[in-house]
Parts: C-alpha cells; structure tokens; sequence
C-alpha cells in the first residue's frame, strides 16, 4: 500500500468527552477519502488533530513512512497538509488574487508587491480550476462557489499534497457543487490526496473513491465507496437502520392560524397564504427565490412595503421580531452559528432567553424553575451535552439546533418557522428534528418549514409552496407524488 | 431517536480543580499580590486609615465603572463620562448655589446625567453611529457646556447638609465609599439575578441571535448608556460635595481609567463576558499602585510610566492564565 497519511491509534478528551478513541485513518496517494459520520462522531477532532488545531493525546501520525509531530497549523502546513474549513478563511475586503497570495505576495523585492505578477498567476490559477472571474474582483462580491475555489487555489498555491475539504459544499448551488466534482477529479488526476467530509450521501458516490465512518469518537469502518451500498453506509453511521418514513397525508380541514396577504418587499412580491392549526407547511425554491426573506418579513425581522398578517382571525402589525415573539412566534434561523446561537452563553441561557420574564418574579429570574425547564428539554429533545451550563459554542451542530428549537418549545411557541433547519446536520440528529417538528405539529404548533432539500419536504410537510423570484408561483398539497413536479417548478419557474 | 440514552448530568456540583480555581479568579490572586507587594514595601499600607483612604480615592473612579461595565458588555463603549461628571458636577453645585432644595438638586442632576445618557444610546443605536464616535461627541460637548456655565470658574460656597456627602460616617468610613460597594452589590445581583442581566449578557454575546429571540436589543443597549450616564451623575454629585466645590475642570482623562480598570477587571471589549465584580478588583487594584507611589513618596510622573506598564503586565497575565491549557 502506499500510504501518504496515516494516523494511528489517534485518541483525544476534552473535559467531560471522550472525542477521539483509538481512531485509525490513512491516506492513500492520489485518493479521494471520504469522512463521514454523526455530528459528535469526531470527524471535525480528527481533522483539527490533523490540521495542528489540536493536540492528541494519544497516537502517531506518519507522513509518507515518517513520524511527525503537528503541533500547530504552521507545522500541519509546512508538511503539506492544507485544510479548508467550512467557515471560508478569506479576507472579504480584499481582492480575490490577494487572498490567494496572502502571506507571501510572492516575496516581493524590495518590499514592493508586483500586482502584475500576481494577477498572472491567478488568472493561471483560475484557468486550471477553470473559473472565468477576474483576480482584481473584491471577494465580497463573489459568489460561494467562486470563493471555495479560491480556497481550492490557495491551497494548490501553498504546494500541499493533502487538501482537506470540509463539507465544502453546503452552500453551493447544485451547478457549483458539479463544478466542485470536477475540479476535485482534476486534483486528484494531478496526485493531491483528497479528504472530503460530507453529510450528503450522493455527493460520497460522486465523488470518493474510498471512506471512513466514524461514530461516538470510534472508527466503524473503511472501505472502497464501490463496495458499500448506501443503505449500509447509514447503517454504519447511525448504529441502525433507517427506514423511509412515508408521511401519511391527512387531507381533514384544519382551522387557519396565520393568513398572510399581499406581502411585499424588496425581495419578495405580493405573497399570499395561509396556514393551519398543526399543519407543516413546506417552502420550497431555489437559493434567491425569497424563502428566508418571507419568513424574517412575518417574523418582522425585515421591514415589508405592504402586506398584513392574521393570527387567529386577528389583525396583527408585527415590525419587530420582539412583537412576533410576544404574539407566539419563534424563528429558527438559516445561519446558525450567527443567528441563531449566542455561542459565549451556556446552552441554558440559549435556550431560555425568549421565557426569562415568565421564569421570574418582579424581574428576578428564579433559578429552580428555569433549570427545571431546561431539564424537561434536554430530555424530550435528547440534547447530549455534559451539563446545562457549558457554552452554546462547545456543542456540536446538531445539539445547538436542539437548543435552538428548545428555545422555542420551553416558550410555547404557536408558530414556528424554521429556515434550513438541517443545513449542515448529519442524518441522525436530521431525523431526531423531523421527528420533533413532527411531534410539536402534532400538539398544535404550526410550522412554516423552508429549506432546499427536496427530501425534507416530502419526508416532514403536509403542503409545499413553491417559490421563485419572490412569488409565491405553486402550491402542492400530495407533496410525495409531485416530487419531479416540485422540482421542475422551482427551477423553471 | 439514537440509542445513547442519558449524557445529560449537572456538573454544577462537581468539585472543581485547583487549576480551574486559579485560572477563573486569576484576577484575584493578582489583587491579592498587590496587597501583598503593598505590605512588604510600607508598613503603613494594611493600615485602617489607609485602607479607608484607599477605598475613598477608588470610589469615582469605581461609580463610573459600573456603568461603564454595563456599557462594554453590550459591546459599546462611553467616553463621554469624564465629561458628564463634570457637567453635573456643576450643575448640582449651581442649583444649590440657587438655594435649591438639595434633594431636589440631586435628583434634577442624576436625571440630566440620566439624559444625556439616553442621548449617548439613543444616537448610537437609532442612527447608528459607532458609540465611539457618539460618546466623543458628547464628551467635547459636555465639558464645554460644564464650563461655559461659570465661564470655567469654580462654584463654591456649597452647603454643609451637601457637602456630608463627601464626608465620614460612622466615625472614619468615607460614604462615598460605602455609595461605590453598595451599587456595586447593587449592580452584581441585577447583572446575576433578574432578567435585564441576563439579557445584557445575551446581547452582548451575540446581537443578532437575541434580536432574532425577541430581545428589543437597541433599547437594553440604550438602557445600559442610561444607566452609564446616571453613574456618571452619582459620580459627580459626590465629587462636588467631597470637593466642596463645582469644579468644570473635574475628571479630566477619567474615561481611561474607567475603561482600563474595566478591561483590566476582565470584561471583554467585544461584549458579553465579564461583569461588575471584576470591574472592582480592578478599580481597586489601579488605585493600589498609585497609594503604593504614595506611601513610597514617588512621583506622579513615575506613577504614570509604570501604571502604563501594570496595566499591560496584568492583563497579559491574565490572557496567559485564561488561555494555558
């Protein structure tokens, strides 16, 4: 075998957590490896040992046949091991060739940048990867897909011969994500050794040749993508079998919680409709399409031009998130690690944010009660973390979601609307918020669900709305039979 | 649901390390290094009287650093408070001069200092001006109104039934002193204990995520300006009755001591960690290097340079301490 990589025996605690134990992983040259597994699996540590963000505690790692030791990201660079992480490392101010050549600017002489010689070589760059911007665009302006690239650039300029790439596609646009393929097959074609983490099962068969499953901190297999079958891949995943739910439509009539009218605003156009009493009503459409804008305008996140709103039968002017809050409503938002999580507080703070004034007396917050509560949440929504007073930042994403929706569920919550509720989420903890969401229609709560993943729509919803351009163009209440439908519509509008 | 039943458990009770006691009152123990260092350099240090002077010295310095404190933990900053001091300083002294009730000045006065407070916040958060900027706005304004008042001319004569309030009681002990460890109490249980912390403390951490949880975020931020702004007053109030005189001149360069004793006090400048304890130990520990400059007989140049270099010192210790693994 030849081994580029191999980590041995790899075993890492942090306090209260084993997260790493006895964890095997190697590399063969000019392979795209796939890892995969829950969130709180150990993927992420493994990869961070790898990267020097780490220390082990345990373990060896050898590069080519050598021992080495990383113990910063300087030593896991300087040995050719690039990563890029799923929170993108670039500089949004600067242009895209600086951020390619960041840090060396190509030893200039004498202290001056030759910008000549650097828009040269990116625009080498970019031909190779083949991406038609031009270096001197500002990286804010960019599109995800262009600014993955650029990490992809950057890491081929830094002379790596393993480049880890962690879910680098859960932003992208189904046509980027192709694009990704593509230039990971040329990679691979020119001897890089290619790491991949994804949560996405089709994306592992598009692209890995081989992968590594780990579950609780433990390795489970490896093993040629070839000769594993999907059903099986999950089942080393989750420790069990997952058997397709099929939703069962009840076509009974449900009494309207929210009406919603002619909502207008920048982003979206004249969108009108309704929703019932424990109905999971699915918003569906392409990135852009208005889906997160039409919730943060009922949520009065973002301000309308015209439209009204109903709850009940009641006429409601909501302008902030605040009042939405107070007539019964909670968002899950897209982005959660800076909208939703306040990552410095603990998990117990989080969650009990919305309800701190109906768990106190004349403004003090009585302890015993709010612990109380948290505790009845952490047990219905089986959030794993070592105690209710840890920081939101130290879970792993699935268990701050659950913070999130328990947020929500300790202030009884009436409308919930939840944006991309399982962007970046492993199946396990997926199907545990489905069930959730589920379990809270059920008890009454309504649920405006938008998401982009065709899936989650015909697995959770009882009626999806298609949007596009910021209309609302389709309605489809048998979700299950339409699937090519849905999918056409979105598209084409 | 997965298979793994119950991670879930209170650690709260747990004993914790020696290692994890140091490195969460890191702070303290440098506080208590300071006493001892004063200790073995004058005998006079640990003395009643000096420990009295001390508390005294520190308590203006300490008022407008609880405000302060609510200030940096919604990731703001105020530095216009120096100047606010002055300013009602001022206008206390010359309401009395007027022969106004006192009580009645003081509260006309804490609601100016609460006023201009509410400007501080209101324009940083409606118009968005970085607080920076609103707050210098205000501090070249409010000394300028504090001295064009009395053409930059003390106001004296005040009456003794104010000028108590610099003074003793009980014997020896400042009141002023008891006034800054009373709000400091004060300031400690509502940061802990009622939901108006705590929601500091969230918006702070994160402005979008409490936004998004239906936190009014911009009117607890102005809040906390408010209550800056009325500290600011308190301040004032008590250094005109200490002075016993209206001085347009006063706390000049406060705001820098403030915010350094907050930082040094270990909240954060970003917002959403730290509190008012902290911002105790650290008023006090500022206050004990200039007493040990004094009872050295050193001066205040001297205490300048090297005040810098505490400052520095203290804080990267605590950096040190709060990151080693």
């Amino acid at each position: 075998m030849n081994h580029i990589l191999e980590m041995k025996r790899i075993s890492k605690s942090f306090p209260g957590v084993k997260a790493l134990e006895n964890v095997d992983f190697s590399l063969e040259k000019g392979e795209v490896h796939c890892l995969i597994g829950a969130n709180g699996a150990g993927k992420s540590t493994l990869m961070k040992v790898l990267a020097g963000v780490y220390a082990k505690d345990e373990g060896e790692i050898l590069l080519e046949g050598q021992p080495v030791t990383i113990k910063n990201p300087f030593d896991s660079m300087a040995l050719g091991i690039s990563t890029i992480h799923q929170e993108l490392s670039l500089v949004e101010e600067l242009s895209l060739a600086e951020n390619i050549f960041l840090g060396n600017y190509l030893k200039p002489q004498g202290g001056f940048v030759n910008w000549r010689r650097i828009h040269e070589e990116t625009k080498k760059l970019f031909e190779l990867l083949g991406l038609s911007v031009s270096p001197s665009m500002r990286t804010s302006e960019a599109s995800m897909g262009v600014k993955q690239m650029v990490e992809i650039a950057k890491a081929i300029r830094s002379e790596c011969k393993i480049i880890v790439m962690d879910e680098p596609s859960t932003a992208l646009s189904s046509e980027e994500v192709t694009k990704l393929y593509k230039v990971i097959d040329l990679l691979k074609k020119q001897g890089y050794t290619i790491v991949y983490i994804s949560h996405k099962l089709d994306e592992l068969y598009a692209v890995g040749d081989r992968v590594t499953v780990l579950r609780n901190g433990q390795w489970i297999i490896t093993d040629s993508l070839a000769n594993l079958k999907q059903p099986e891949l999950i089942h080393h995943i989750t420790g069990r079998s997952i058997e397709k739910e099929e939703k069962v439509y009840k076509v009974s009539s449900r009494e309207e919680f929210l009406r919603v009218e002619g909502f207008t605003n920048d982003k979206i156009h004249n969108v009108s409709f309704a929703v019932g009493k424990g109905e999971i009503v699915g918003l569906y459409g392409l990135v852009g399409s208005g889906r997160t804008e039409l919730l943060r305008a009922i949520y009065g996140a973002d301000a309308r031009k015209a439209g009204e709103l109903f709850l009940d039968g009641t006429k409601k002017n909501i302008t902030s998130p605040s009042q939405a809050v107070e007539l019964g409503m909670g968002l899950v938002p897209e982005n959660r690690k800076t909208e939703g999580a306040n990552l410095e507080l603990s998990i117990l703070d989080n969650a009990m944010l919305p309800s701190l004034h109906s768990y106190s007396k004349r403004s003090f917050v009585k302890p015993k009660k709010l612990k109380a509560a948290m505790q009845e949440a952490i047990r219905k929504l089986n959030i794993k973390a070592s105690s209710m007073h840890v920081k939101m930042g130290t879970l792993s994403g699935g268990n701050q979601q659950k913070v999130i929706i328990a947020k929500w569920l300790i202030h009884n919550s009436k409308l919930l609307l939840f944006d991309e509720p399982t962007q970046g989420i492993d199946i396990g903890a997926k199907d545990e918020i489905y069930s959730i969401m589920k379990e809270i229609a059920h008890q009454g709560t309504s649920i405006i669900m938008a998401t982009s993943e065709i899936e989650e729509l015909l697995t959770v919803c009882d009626r999806v709305l298609i949007m596009f351009e910021g209309k609302l163009i389709k309605e489809f209440t048998q979700p299950a039979e339409s699937k090519n439908d849905i999918m056409n519509i979105a598209v084409s509008g | 649901m997965t298979a793994k039943i119950e991670t879930y458990q209170d650690s709260e009770k747990s004993f914790p390390s020696v290692k994890s006691i140091l490195k969460k009152y890191n702070l303290f123990f440098i506080f208590l290094g300071f006493i001892l260092i004063g200790s073995l350099l004058s005998d006079q240090f640990l003395s009643v009287q000096n420990i009295l002077n001390l508390l005294q010295q520190s308590s203006f310095v300490g008022i407008v650093s609880i405000g302060m404190t609510f200030v940096i933990l919604v990731a703001g900053i105020d530095l216009s408070v120096g100047a606010i001091l002055a300013l009602t300083g001022m206008l206390v002294s010359i309401l009395l001069s007027t022969g106004m009730n006192p009580i009645l000045a003081v509260v006309l006065t804490l609601l100016v200092g609460a006023f201009l407070g509410f400007v501080n916040g209101f324009i940083s958060t409606k118009f968005k001006v970085p607080a920076f900027i609103a707050t210098l706005a205000m501090m070249v304004s409010a000394r300028g109104f504090a001295l064009l008042t009395t053409n930059g001319e003390p106001v004296y004569d005040l009456p003794d039934s104010f000028t108590a309030l610099g003074g003793n009681i009980f014997g020896k002990v400042p009141l002023t002193a008891v006034i800054w460890i009373v709000l400091t109490i004060i300031a400690i249980v509502v940061l802990k204990y009622t939901t108006f912390g705590r929601k500091i403390y969230a918006v702070g951490g994160n402005e979008e995520s409490s936004r998004l949880s239906g936190i009014p975020v911009k009117k607890y931020v102005t809040w906390c300006f408010v209550i800056c702004g009325t500290l600011a007053g308190v301040a004032g109030i008590l250094m005109s009755a200490w002075l016993t005189v209206g001085q347009p001149t006063a706390g000049s360069g406060l705001e820098l001591d403030v915010i350094a004793a907050v930082v040094l006090g270990g909240t954060s400048l970003a917002g959403g960690k730290g509190g008012v304890g902290g911002t105790f130990i650290g008023v006090l520990i500022m206050s004990m290097i200039i007493n040990i400059f004094n009872l050295l007989g050193l001066s205040s140049y001297y205490q300048s340079i090297f005040m810098g270099f505490i400052i520095v010192l203290a804080l990267i210790m605590n950096q040190y301490i709060t990151h080693k693994k």
